[in-house]
């Protein structure tokens, strides 16, 4: 038995959050087993409800950038899609005790984001979009819409070309096992399971590599960084 | 930046490792820097336009100034078990209610009656003295013998 209950926040934002049989979830998440990364939020958000607000604060680092380009379908100033961002993840947290784990977190934090997103445009006077039929994976994919409003000046796009032109200078220049791997990861999108298949060694050997590349690149990148940082 | 950060962003860390990865003070901070710089290296990688805002640290800065947030829906019956389990000091506390009562019930009991509890003086009063007042006691039987007046 499914009833609705409207959960009332601080902010008067109302969220319809289904109320289901825990019993009969606890089941079904039993028969089903739950994605890594959604394990792993979960685990994250459980750690955020006992108080554990830096494990929040890997979930807000995980999700802003998604959340920024999910907002800037809807809102055309950057100012305005931070402020919304940030509005958007102080209710998540204020609601925090809340999430049942249902759904995953970030299609929670995603309904929350739209929310504020449409409340901000109502405010303001201004007709929100109809979000209804967006895919989600389509906005995360979706950069366009922050390239063509985003305002760099000829500084930050020297600044950008240096990092990148660093990062593939320094990707080139690691030993191959180590490239391989990390190649095979950022480039190719696969799992620590199938690289190591791949290469034939075990999946410790993989997390290993792909650290150690990270680790040198960063290495490398590390006066660009500061000086990026003084600039931006 | 170490390992199980780097298995945290590409999602493959064990569940069982971020209690550990977290465990230090300001070790979410450390954690989010390098997270930050990862994705900067990931989307230099893939030709993508290089994001950067500190927006994650205005965030946690107000995130900061809300009340902390405690025992949610998943919240563990551990952590539920940790909160109401039993002080280290209650051992010590119950042995001095027990001598507290034992004290009451003494104390309170049947008043030392003459007979009850004989009081054994012999160890407490020196030898001399009971030996002086001995030697000062009559001798004389009829001394002893309580007579009608």
């Amino acid at each position: 038995m499914i009833n609705l209950l409207k959960v009332v926040s601080k902010s008067s934002e109302v969220y319809n959050a289904p109320i289901v049989n825990t019993e009969a979830v606890k089941i079904n998440m039993e028969a089903r087993p739950i994605s890594p990364e959604r394990a792993i939020d979960q685990k994250l958000v459980e750690k955020a409800q006992k108080g554990d607000k830096q494990a929040f604060g890997i979930l807000v680092e995980k999700y802003q950038l998604k959340l920024n380009r999910l907002i800037s379908r809807m809102v055309r100033d950057q100012s305005e899609i931070e402020d919304i961002v940030q509005d958007s993840f102080i209710k998540a947290y204020r609601a925090i005790n809340n999430f049942r784990g249902d759904s995953a977190f970030y299609t929670w934090l995603y309904r929350i984001g739209i929310n504020t997103a449409k409340n901000h445009l109502v405010s303001l006077g201004r007709r929100p979009k109809a979000m209804d039929a967006v895919d989600i994976e389509e906005i995360e994919n979706f950069q366009d819409a922050q390239d063509l409003r985003s305002v760099e000046t000829p500084e930050t796009t020297m600044m950008n070309n240096q990092i990148t032109a660093t990062v593939n200078n320094a990707a080139e220049s690691l030993p191959d096992e180590l490239k391989q791997a990390f190649k095979l990861r950022e480039m190719d999108g696969h799992s620590y399971e199938e690289i190591a298949e791949m290469m034939g060694c075990p999946i410790g050997t993989v997390r290993s590599r792909i650290f150690r590349a990270r680790d040198a690149i960063a290495e490398k990148l590390k006066p660009l960084i500061e000086e990026t940082n003084k600039r931006w | 930046m170490n390992e199980k950060t780097s298995s945290l962003f590409d999602n493959e860390i064990q569940v069982n490792d971020i209690d550990s990865l977290l465990s230090k003070k300001d070790r979410g901070i450390n954690v989010r820097e390098a997270m930050q710089s990862y994705q900067m290296i990931s989307d230099a990688i893939q030709g993508k336009r290089l994001s950067k805002n500190n927006l994650t640290d205005k965030i946690m800065a107000a995130i900061d100034k809300e009340p902390t947030q405690l025992s949610g829906f998943l919240a563990t019956k551990e952590s539920l078990r940790q909160y109401t389990a039993p002080s280290e000091y209650w051992p010590m506390a119950a042995s001095f209610a027990a001598l507290f009562v034992i004290g009451l019930t003494v104390f309170n009991g049947d008043s030392i009656k003459a007979g009850n509890n004989p009081i054994l003086a012999k160890g407490d009063i020196p030898e001399d003295i009971i030996i002086a007042h001995h030697s000062s006691t009559s001798t004389n039987m009829n001394y002893f013998i309580k007579t009608k007046d």
